[in-house]
């Protein structure tokens, strides 16, 4: 009976999600009128769990919510409804911060301490020996600046410094918000590999990121949020097929083509031609369909399943184009898009 | 070998004072310091000074009383530009997200924050202040007793905790570093210029005649208003150990401000780290 047990204990999902909910709160422009006190952009009814050893993607256009929602993760914030469970318990913001190592996205660290001092700082406030401090510079690759200033840190040393500070203790989960700004490509791929080592170990990491390329090679999953909501969640795969990418394929050739006369227009996404080559996105291309192109003369030159990018996915979510992406950043946007009855305004 | 609660706070307060007590905002301020309490407490041992209203201080207890002019001056102002950024500073950062997601309480954490930047005042004013002492003695010969001595320190102690205390909670809530500073020296400018005349229009809206030393009326208005004042208390705290000035409050009223000048400032801290978002 105990193995019962035990099996049943290891199908709870490390981290768990439930319908966490919290708003930012816009300050009346007189203080002492709380009442006209208003809410502004936040992170609404997000829902999604992870396994141990899970590393999820988090995406989104600027001002989608991911940074607040990995500060309640964190227990920095106090969420103003829903839950958030370690293995099927409800956890407390202490507990929280006691299994998690959370990396913010802007540490501008300054003045005339040193690492090692930041980081035996950060183990005393951590509850962890002062003697690890020198292990995790190491395991950062701030040996070489151990004692400079930390205003002599360049943006990308400051990273690891913030790294650092998040790997103390040896958490359970991590939270990374935008970790590969201001690295190199070489720290970056390093990075990656540490998170991927961790990953081995068992660590649970949730990584927002807007370098989609990094992110895409890393993870097991993503996340998509819009507007404070998360749209979609899943394996690249299964994000994939709901959003309609499974079908589609690339096909490549040689000379003219009459695409028309294959397709239907609405399984044509996108084509391309020139007097020697063509290139076409397509819904829909069985291998019927192939063999009846080349029966018809045409030279291929590839047939690929699409495979889709996460800027691919995250339009496709979020229904946006590229040019509203970039210039939807407003603070106060949120507008649901899941109904909502106990919304105060 | 993990360290207990308190021990991690006094690490870190240990850490915060480090940083302060070498900073160029403290070596600006030292000769500030030197002047205005070591300085001042010079100048009452002259034994031909006169000070207007014909007082002559007499012993050493009077002499640092007249010294505490300096310490109002000097001590509360280096206590406001020590802790004006104590909170705002590491916010605009970013290093305040990163030391709210460590598992050690917000309250352990505001009470190293507060205990830190307290010792970064308090070492430099106490050293002043046993300069002070130092001065009385060269120039007059004469000590001040341990209970006056220990009444001195403990009024600049709480003096400057209080200032301390209003100027985190000023950072708390600033999002930029001006509006600490300007909160910090607004707090310090009322109470250190502009209490006079609170004290004079209350008086003059109560009937009492305005700044007459001899009216008993006016002195016991203007010691209960002090009591409102940290500067004021600060003073009343000192008369403990006065014989010769009698404003009509008594030492429960005294103690019972000094309780609640250290509380509630210190709750109202607490609360508002307590409840910080970022």
């Amino acid at each position: 009976m105990p193995h019962v047990y035990i099996a049943l204990a290891m199908a709870e999902p490390r981290l768990e999600v439930v319908e966490l909910k919290y708003r930012h709160t816009i300050s009346p422009r007189i203080p002492l009128f709380r009442r006209s006190a208003r809410y502004g952009s936040g992170v609404l009814d997000c829902t999604f769990s992870l396994q141990r050893g899970e590393i999820l993607g988090l995406v989104g256009a600027n001002g989608a919510g991911k940074t607040t929602l990995l500060r309640l993760i964190a227990g920095i914030l106090q969420r103003q409804a829903g839950e958030i469970r370690l293995e099927g318990n409800i956890a407390t913001p202490l507990e929280l911060r006691s299994i998690i190592g959370h990396m913010p996205e802007h540490v501008r660290w300054n003045g005339s301490r040193t690492p090692l001092g930041i980081i035996e700082e950060f183990c005393i406030l951590s509850d962890e020996a002062t003697n690890t401090a020198e292990k995790i510079i190491n395991l950062v690759g701030l040996t070489g600046q151990i004692d400079e200033p930390l205003h002599r840190l360049s943006q990308g040393m400051r990273q690891r410094l913030s790294l650092g500070v998040a790997l103390i203790g040896s958490p359970d989960i991590l939270l990374l918000d935008e970790p590969f700004n201001g690295l190199d490509p070489i720290a970056s791929a390093s990075f990656q590999k540490l998170l991927k080592s961790l990953q081995q170990k068992g660590v649970t990491i949730i990584v927002s990121s807007h370098f989609v390329h990094d992110l895409s090679q890393l993870v097991d999953r993503i996340a998509i949020m819009h507007r404070g909501q998360l749209v979609e969640e899943g394996t690249m795969e299964e994000v994939s097929s709901r959003l309609g990418f499974s079908d589609l394929y690339r096909i490549e050739g040689m000379g003219s083509f009459d695409i028309e006369a294959h397709f239907d227009e609405e399984h044509i996404i996108e084509y391309a031609h020139s007097p020697e080559s063509w290139s076409a996105l397509v819904r829909g291309a069985s291998q019927q369909s192939l063999q009846a192109i080349i029966t018809g003369g045409a030279s291929i030159v590839s047939w690929t399943p699409y495979q889709p990018s996460l800027v691919d996915l995250l339009r496709s979510a979020t229904g946006l184009e590229l040019e509203e992406m970039s210039f939807e950043v407003s603070p106060q946007i949120l507008v649901p898009l899941r109904g909502d009855g106990d919304e105060d305004e | 070998m993990r360290m207990s609660e308190i021990k991690r706070i006094l690490v870190l307060a240990s850490i915060i004072r480090k940083e302060h007590m070498f900073s160029h905002r403290t070596k600006i301020m030292l000769p500030i310091l030197l002047l205005f309490i070591p300085g001042f407490a010079w100048g009452f041992s002259d034994p031909n000074v006169v000070l207007p209203g014909g007082i002559q201080p007499s012993n050493a207890m009077e002499i640092l009383y007249y010294t505490s002019i300096g310490v109002l001056f000097s001590a509360t102002i280096f206590a406001v530009l020590i802790a004006h950024d104590g909170i705002s500073k590491e916010r605009i950062s970013g290093v305040l997200e990163l030391r709210l997601s460590q598992p050690m309480s917000r309250s352990s954490q505001t009470t190293a924050l507060v205990w830190g930047h307290w010792q970064s005042s308090f070492i430099p004013i106490l050293a002043c202040s046993i300069l002070a002492i130092v001065a009385i003695f060269v120039r007059r010969d004469m000590l001040p007793t341990i209970v006056e001595m220990l009444c001195f320190v403990v009024a600049v102690g709480v003096l400057v905790l209080w200032y301390t205390l209003l100027s985190l909670i000023a950072s708390s809530y600033a999002t930029e570093q001006s509006t600490s500073i300007a909160f910090g020296i607004g707090t310090w400018f009322l109470f250190t210029f502009l209490w006079a005349l609170v004290t004079s229009m209350v008086a003059f809206a109560s009937g009492v005649a305005v700044g007459q030393p001899n009216d008993p009326e006016w002195i016991q208005l203007e010691g209960y208003l002090d009591l409102l004042s940290p500067n004021g208390v600060f003073h009343h705290l000192l008369e403990t150990q006065m014989p010769t000035i009698e404003r009509g409050v008594a030492t429960s009223m005294t103690i019972f401000a000094i309780a609640l000048w250290s509380i509630a400032p210190w709750y109202i801290l607490q609360r508002r780290i307590q409840h910080l978002s970022l």
